[in-house]
């Protein structure tokens, strides 16, 4: 049950770089902490899958932020949208609650105000709307496709070339 | 909840980023705002069937309530006496952006054949309208969620002299948890025989019907505009401060003859409709001219008062119902409050409500009474700041709100033959 007695926790990421984080930071990984808390002997090095070093750089720095009492800084607007989706994957696996928090809330932000094919393409669904159904549910919910900025419908752009 | 069945998946065409498992989507859209979860109901079945359904419209509820709106009640034009109800971010208030608010019809109550917000509950406002007839009033009630654009008919109907509305009407709007049933709950103070009646109904039934008389005086007891903020919601019970004995009548300097062991707080229990009382905190021990006020903030029962007209204290009671929990949350000089250049009104007498405490607890939203005004309190540098909305605002209306996806509140009668 003992883990390393220093106050560093080595994590491997899955383009094989250590590094060495505070036991604090390390506590708010719970998959990490499960970890730890497993294993009978001294725990050497913890392999972290599917977090990779440029994902671990963006977790120190939150966890820098938060320490200082500056999460509302914590920025993620420099990702592209693919950037985030993994990060967010890489925070999920991690279980850390705060940050993942801080990602679904910007994955959200950035769907709003897109159009139906976007959301559809950005999470892989398959339209299994008849034309009529489809037809008819947009109807029932049309006044939430009206006001500014609304991206128009990807098949609508698509009618106009 | 079920998730999405995997097939109806597709890889993108391009080299693949990766694809979101069902239960991070359900995460994501529980943070997305009502009119693009609308929207999204447009994406698939699957989509369609989880955003509607009631165990996703509550984790949605839940998280939203995080950020939650003050419903600002203002009337556009001093014309036609229409009054507008707008739903207005904390989060943009906190900014203090000095704005007009726009003069937008969706949010007139007239169109509605309404007046008055009488409270929110779950996304839904309870709106009051009337109309006169000879020396008599038909009141009636109905119910509006502003994101899913959805209303009730009109419901509810009263009738009473004309004055009754405003000298001795109370109407409360809550929610029993148990039940998954609104009510609104309707006091009828009877001066002459020293008594307040209460009625309650439950949205879905065609009736009021009564229930145990109110055991106190509630207040204020004259001359209170429907949906002034006098009533407080909290985790299904509605609560008012009241007297306890006979009525009297309070001028506005009257206060200081009455003594403090007569203010109670009576609790109504939406699900069991019975009452409890609770005391107000010991720490609360000398009247002043200015009447005490509760509210909630940060989800506890908040109990305001002046003190020796110097300072104005908040009380909040940690564990609800239990009176030794009452701990002393603030006390702001008025000194403090000063900074707000307030030539013709004496500050010390003038009624201070609490609307909002800010998440990180440091700022805070406070509503005067006599100036029609709000103030952003820093509670860190101890500084006021004048709200800078140009609209002529009754922030002693102003209700807590949330966005929310509940799309049917006028629960059927489930026992009926």
């Amino acid at each position: 049950m003992a883990s390393s007695s220093s106050n560093l926790i080595s994590l491997k990421t899955s383009d094989g770089t250590v590094f060495k984080v505070e036991r604090a930071l390390a506590k708010t990984m719970k998959t990490v902490q499960a970890i730890i808390e497993e294993a009978d002997a001294n725990i050497y090095m913890i392999p972290i899958h599917n977090v990779f070093s440029h994902h671990m750089d963006m977790i120190i720095d939150y966890y820098k932020l938060s320490v200082a009492g500056k999460s509302k800084e914590f920025s993620v607007e420099k990702l592209d949208n693919d950037e985030l989706k993994d990060f967010l994957l890489a925070v999920h696996y991690l279980n850390m609650e705060d940050l993942f928090e801080v990602l679904t809330q910007a994955v959200a932000d950035r769907l709003e105000k897109k159009s139906v094919g976007y959301v559809r393409k950005y999470f892989g669904i398959e339209n299994d709307f008849t034309p009529e159904e489809y037809a008819a549910i947009r109807k029932k919910n049309d006044w939430a496709f009206k006001g500014d900025d609304i991206e128009p419908e990807e098949d609508e752009e698509k009618q106009e070339e | 909840m079920s998730s999405p069945p995997a097939k109806l998946r597709v890889q993108p065409d391009d080299e693949s980023p990766a694809i979101l498992p069902d239960e991070l989507i359900t995460e994501v859209l529980s943070h997305a705002d009502v009119k693009s979860l609308m929207q999204m109901r447009c994406v698939s079945k699957t989509w369609d069937a989880m955003i509607s359904d009631p165990k996703f419209v509550k984790l949605h509820l839940k998280r939203a309530s995080r950020n939650p709106s003050l419903t600002l009640f203002l009337s556009k034009s001093r014309i036609d006496g229409d009054n507008n109800v707008v739903p207005f971010p904390v989060s943009c208030l906190i900014e203090n952006p000095m704005i007009t608010l726009p003069n937008d019809p969706y949010f007139r109550l007239r169109a509605k054949e309404c007046r008055y917000v009488i409270g929110s509950c779950n996304g839904w406002l309870c709106l009051l309208g009337y109309s006169s007839i000879g020396a008599y009033r038909q009141i009636w009630l109905r119910f509006w969620n502003p994101a899913m654009h959805k209303m009730t008919e009109k419901l509810g109907y009263i009738w009473d002299n004309i004055l009754g509305l405003y000298t001795h009407f109370k109407f409360a709007f809550g929610y029993d948890e148990l039940s998954e049933t609104y009510k609104v709950v309707l006091l009828i103070l009877d001066e002459a025989r020293n008594r307040t009646n209460v009625q309650i109904l439950s949205l879905g039934d065609d009736m009021w019907r009564s229930i145990q008389s109110f055991p106190a005086v509630p207040l204020p007891f004259r001359y209170s505009n429907p949906g002034v903020n006098d009533v407080v919601y909290l985790n299904g019970s509605l609560n008012w401060l009241a007297l306890r004995d006979s009525f009297r009548s309070i001028g506005v300097y009257g206060w200081k003859n009455v003594n403090v062991k007569e203010f109670v707080i009576i609790s109504l229990d939406l699900g069991t409709e019975t009452y409890r009382q609770l005391m107000p905190p010991c720490g609360f021990d000398e009247m002043s001219p200015v009447e005490p006020s509760i509210c909630v903030l940060k989800d506890c029962l908040c109990f305001s008062n002046d003190y020796k007209r110097t300072d104005f204290v908040i009380w909040k009671m940690e564990v609800f119902g239990v009176e030794e929990s009452w701990t002393q949350l603030f006390r702001i000089s008025y000194q403090n409050l000063q900074s707000m250049h307030l030539d013709f009104v004496d500050l010390q007498y003038s009624q201070w409500l609490p609307l909002h405490l800010s998440d990180h607890g440091d700022t805070l939203i406070l509503a005067n009474k006599q100036e029609r005004q709000a103030i952003l309190y820093n509670l860190r540098d101890n500084r006021a700041v004048r709200t800078r909305i140009t609209d002529d605002i009754q922030w002693f209306s102003a209700k807590v709100h949330v966005e929310s996806l509940v799309s049917d509140i006028l629960k059927p009668q489930v026992h009926q033959p």
